[in-house]
């Protein structure tokens, strides 16, 4: 029996290796005959940089070979529907998405969103797009780390913003032109802003104001109790107000999956007048001996700051923009930094807010190098056309509504209108809830007229987007480590620079 | 009926297994293969052909022997205390006899497993918050200083534990299910010949159950071995890498990085141990028929 057990245990082993092999590899045949997209073998790879200065020149060119638009002056819309992925429960730009029928009814464009969670915006949107399905007429895509890829799925914009602004030249002077040339590919705009915001920071006045605090704080520091100006004195403040369960700094420092803390960092590295990668496409980081010392300033500051210093909650390690505000409003803390747009405008004017933790003010966040300030980032997104797109014209009359002026003061509550002018005007309009604040806060608003460009964005002039992908995740790894004081502000900038190096050298950037 | 009708019944009354099969398991896993051995250049928009070039960039990386460390520990860990546990509070309900208290326990075992992983997860984060968890309360009440549990090294310890919390009830229902059906008869033997407690656990009820443990051994650790949602939701993969499994870094590639192909590569990588446990099963189940 037990001879005859062996000799089929081995037979039947091998039989059902040999049917999942067998399997498996029908599956894989099936997999290859029917993929999407053909297999062909790239020998040559080309990396194009664009100088600002050429800019214009190359576009009028460009539109002239490529886009052919019908001019018709009365357009038809009627029976049209358009398929727009986005992004589900973004109170950012839920005002907006609210009029929409607005715009279905005068132009008889039917818009089909497609509310897609946070986590999944991105990579549902790729796989749709990089498979050419055909299923979206126009992206919603953010600079963060995304959009590089989808550029070249998406029309030349060139010939529509001539249309509508008049020209390139009046377009760039109109739009807060930084971040938007992220949106820059192979001699055209591929996307029209929809969304900027930028950090800043909010303090609770009636903390500020007591009387007392401001005795005992002037007796302490020496100086008058105020919004800080400075590194040094937002770091006193919040030291002044910690008495553990309440402390005097929080803001959304969480490590992956949400990238918060990194940006918090890049931001601050920035706003101290330094650029991630240099001229040569090296990281400053590495390359640079004062912006290494910058890099470890600004990281050790905040690791401290929960740590040895403890002025900054430990719980902001792990926190979302949402819990920070939260966190915030159940008067735990006397100031919070980061993203703070999408509740100063609103939540935090609240009747309930103000009767709890009393009225709210907003402050730039200081830089680390006040003599060459500079400006931070800002999250910026876009819509583009899709190439796939049978409607291109009536999709840019969606994107040209979203853009517009009745569109975007319906979201400056909660966001910056990425163009100068609406900014301007919503920082001159007041509050509903609070008409002693401005609609669109004045931090908010310097912060983002300041704003420079992404990381990724080697000089204003370069994309490099190789570094949106496995480096920017790498670095939300390694920062969530440095909150976790697992390692060293040091080691955080070191290894963050190596991955980012071997990154930019395999792309070909550079070579060492 | 004809040979030929037959033939043609029984194919016919296949295709539609097949076709499922086809469509929602080959078509996926080849696409699964295929996506791995290429690479797709999104600025020429092609795909193409790099053979095993994802395979090595994966073991080239140091960090992916963590990952595959974690998954196993994960699932060693947890499987093995779920086990341990649900079994307990099998033999615990199975052994009062009070209509009530039994239905009571019941409903207070099952209910984690009622709650979708992802509320369970927050509940928990929430739980090991700083400030707002009771965890830290009743810790400090014990004289414990407060601590940020998911930041701290005990963070996938933590989602270990409430992934106990929530599957080992699972392990309860089978085993439950498999007590309530053991012989009688055979349990008033071993009494008769003067059997204790202890002893009709060791020597006659597990032995029966032995089939049925092995079932539910194979079928958690399957499913303990693609745990996602709580370590998603609770730590992110973080603090750093220190709970990122095999399976968040399957997500992370392709959800974040955007890399489809590296992170078929993983997800090939991460079929091999599921692959390996069911056709052991498989050969288990088929040498238990012939004995």
């Amino acid at each position: 029996m037990s001879e005859e057990k062996k000799k089929i245990n081995r037979r039947e082993y091998i039989k059902y290796v040999g049917a999942g092999v067998a399997g498996l590899a029908v599956g894989g045949a099936l997999g290859y005959l029917t993929a999407p997209g053909k297999i062909e073998k790239i020998t040559e790879t080309t990396t194009k940089t664009v100088a600002a200065a050429t800019v214009t020149q190359t576009v009028t060119k460009t539109f002239e070979k490529t886009v052919t638009v019908a001019t018709s002056p009365v357009k038809t819309y009627v029976g049209i529907s358009l398929r727009v992925p986005h992004m589900a429960g973004w109170l950012s730009q839920a005002p907006g998405i609210a009029l929409a029928p607005e715009f279905e009814k005068e132009t008889g464009i039917k818009i089909i969103y497609d509310m897609i969670a946070p986590a999944d915006v991105a990579s549902k949107q790729w796989l749709e797009v990089s498979n050419r399905t055909g299923n979206y007429d126009i992206v919603t895509v953010g600079v963060d780390r995304v959009h590089p890829k989808f550029l070249p799925y998406c029309i030349g914009l060139n010939k529509y913003i001539e249309e509508h602004w008049g020209s390139i030249k009046e377009f760039e002077n109109k739009v807060f032109l930084e971040p938007q040339r992220s949106a820059f590919y192979e001699g055209e705009y591929r996307g029209i802003p929809i969304h900027l915001n930028a950090p800043f920071g909010v303090y609770r006045k009636q903390l500020f104001e007591d009387p007392e605090n401001q005795k005992k704080f002037e007796s302490t520091y020496g100086y008058e109790l105020r919004p800080p100006r400075t590194i040094q004195e937002l770091e006193d403040i919040a030291t002044f107000f910690t008495k553990p369960p309440m402390y005097g700094l929080t803001g959304n420092l969480g490590g992956a999956p949400i990238p918060a803390g990194f940006v918090t960092f890049l931001d601050r590295f920035m706003s101290a007048g330094f650029d991630v990668l240099d001229k040569d496409f090296r990281p400053t980081f590495k390359y640079n001996d004062k912006a290494y010392e910058v890099g470890v300033e600004i990281a050790r500051w905040f690791q401290d700051g929960i740590y040895k210093k403890k002025f900054i909650n430990p719980d902001a390690a792990t926190f979302r923009a949402g819990t920070m505000a939260d966190f915030y409003i159940s008067g735990m803390a006397a100031m919070a930094i980061g993203w703070c747009g999408d509740f100063f405008g609103i939540r935090f004017q609240e009747k309930e807010v103000v009767n709890k933790i009393g009225e709210s003010g907003d402050f730039i966040i200081p830089s680390f190098r006040p003599e060459s300030e500079s400006g931070g980032f800002a999250s910026w997104w876009m819509h583009g056309i899709l190439d796939t797109c049978k409607y291109p014209d009536a999709a840019w009359e969606y994107i040209k509504w979203v853009a517009s002026e009745k569109y975007q003061l319906a979201c400056a509550a909660v966001q910056v209108p990425p163009f100068k002018d609406l900014a301007e005007k919503a920082n001159k309009m007041t509050n509903p809830n609070n008409p002693k604040i401005p609609l669109l806060p004045n931090a908010l608003y310097q912060a983002a007229l300041k704003a420079r460009v992404w990381f990724y964005i080697r000089d204003a002039k370069t994309n490099v987007p190789e570094l949106c992908y496995e480096p920017w995740d790498e670095g939300l790894k390694l920062w969530g480590s440095l909150m976790a004081n697992q390692i060293t502000p040091e080691e955080f900038i070191t290894k963050w620079s190596e991955v980012a190096e071997a990154t930019l050298e395999k792309a070909g950037y550079y070579k060492k | 009926m004809k040979q030929k009708t037959y033939y043609f019944l029984f194919f016919l009354f296949l295709l539609p297994v097949i076709l499922y099969l086809a469509i929602f398991f080959i078509y996926p896993l080849g696409l699964l293969f295929y996506y791995s051995l290429t690479e797709f250049d999104y600025k020429a928009k092609v795909r193409y052909f790099v053979g095993l070039k994802n395979f090595v960039e994966i073991f080239q990386d140091p960090e992916t022997y963590g990952y595959i460390f974690r998954t196993f520990l994960y699932t060693g860990i947890v499987v093995f205390l779920s086990f341990i546990l649900g079994l307990a509070y099998a033999i615990l309900v199975y052994s009062i006899k009070s209509k009530l208290i039994n239905t009571l326990l019941r409903i207070i075992i099952v209910t984690p497993m009622l709650i979708m992983p992802v509320a369970g997860a927050t509940i928990w984060r929430f739980l090991l918050s700083m400030h707002y968890g009771w965890i830290n309360f009743i810790l400090e009440f014990f004289g414990i200083q407060r601590e940020n549990w998911l930041l701290s090294p005990y963070a996938f310890y933590w989602v270990m534990i409430t992934d106990i919390w929530g599957w080992s009830p699972y392990i309860f229902l089978i085993m439950y299910a498999a007590l309530q059906q053991l012989p009688q008869s055979i349990l008033d033997a071993s009494e008769i010949d003067g059997a204790t407690s202890t002893k009709k656990y060791m020597y006659v009820i597990f032995p029966i159950l032995k089939p049925v443990m092995i079932i539910a051994l194979t079928l958690k650790t399957l499913d303990t071995y693609r745990a996602f949602d709580y370590i998603w939701v609770m730590t992110g993969g973080g603090p750093g890498h220190s709970s990122t499994t095999l399976n968040i870094i399957t997500y992370i590639t392709a959800m974040q990085y955007l890399n489809f192909e590296k992170s078929s590569a993983y997800g090939v990588l991460t079929m091999l141990f599921p692959l390996f446990l069911t056709l052991s099963f498989l050969v288990y189940t088929r040498v238990r028929k012939f004995e």
